[in-house]
């Protein structure tokens, strides 16, 4: 249990990581004309030019690793249930990376979901 | 240019993208877990090997699994694009919801009943989430000047 423990957390910091980058990419095709091409050849078309898609990607495979080395030291239950850390995680770095608000109904939620998966976990 | 659109809270369509997103993801994640089955973690080369070993025809189950993980990249992309990573994060939870049915019908594991009292409290903090503003869209970044087109949501006033 400890193994998968520590597995899940390492994993989860990553992919908290990769998510950031990736939503810092998001924000960048966002803001670039898209030229009257459809969303995903735009997507396409910046794959190679954004740096942070290829960090971001690199990022969430080590946690992948990560995370699959949990998934087959656990019960699938076990594993998912501790990945609940991942929104803590993603609330402070989205605050901080991303300047998006904690306001109170996301905070609610968020514990909310928290709670919900700490009392699954502690069962 | 879209109808740009007064909105506090997250657009229906990208709700459902998110599910969309969530149940592929929770597709993924069966195939990935059947198809790895017990493997040697004693060291990084056997597990490894256990991935590679293509003589165990369950590990293809693990690969197919990988390839929708990696496909849903393009539809978590497009999420991105219309949401907070902290709104979109959480939101794709309804996997902790969707999980346990599947690990109890299709892998057989048992799940205790306070893990059921604990799901409807993430049902709730869903609902709680997705009533949240988008402050991004509320207010963007300097890095961020303006919307792209196509994007039908973020009016910057109430």
């Amino acid at each position: 249990m400890n193994k998968t423990i520590t597995l899940v957390l390492i994993a989860e910091f990553w992919i908290t990581i990769g998510q950031v980058c990736f939503k810092k990419s998001a924000n960048r095709l966002n803001a670039q004309e898209t030229d009257g091409k459809s969303w995903i050849m735009h997507l396409l078309g910046s794959v190679f030019s954004y740096p942070t898609l290829w960090i971001g990607a690199t990022a969430i495979l080590v946690g992948m690793l990560f995370w699959f080395a949990a998934l087959s030291s656990g019960e699938l239950n076990s594993v998912y249930l501790l990945g609940s850390i991942q929104y803590i995680f993603a609330l402070f770095a989205a605050h901080y990376f991303l300047h998006e608000k904690i306001n109170k109904t996301k905070l609610i939620g968020t514990l909310l979901i928290t709670l919900g998966i700490i009392l699954t976990a502690a069962s | 240019m879209e109808k740009i659109t007064k909105i506090n809270q997250l657009p229906v369509k990208i709700f459902l993208l998110i599910i969309a997103n969530d149940l592929l993801d929770t597709l993924a994640q069966l195939l990935m877990k059947k198809g790895l089955g017990l493997c040697d973690l004693s060291s990084v080369a056997s597990y490894f090997q256990h991935l590679f070993n293509f003589s165990n025809p369950h590990i293809f189950l693990f690969w197919i699994g990988l390839g929708i993980y990696l496909s849903n990249f393009f539809l978590w992309m497009k999420v991105l694009s219309n949401t907070d990573l902290s709104v979109a994060l959480p939101l794709a939870s309804s996997s902790y919801i969707l999980i346990p049915f599947a690990a109890v019908f299709f892998l057989h594991e048992f799940v205790k009943p306070i893990r059921w009292l604990g799901l409807v409290l993430i049902v709730f903090g869903i609902y709680f989430i997705s009533k949240s503003k988008p402050s991004d869209l509320l207010t963007p970044s300097p890095d961020l000047p303006c919307q792209g087109e196509g994007i039908n949501i973020g009016d910057t006033h109430e």
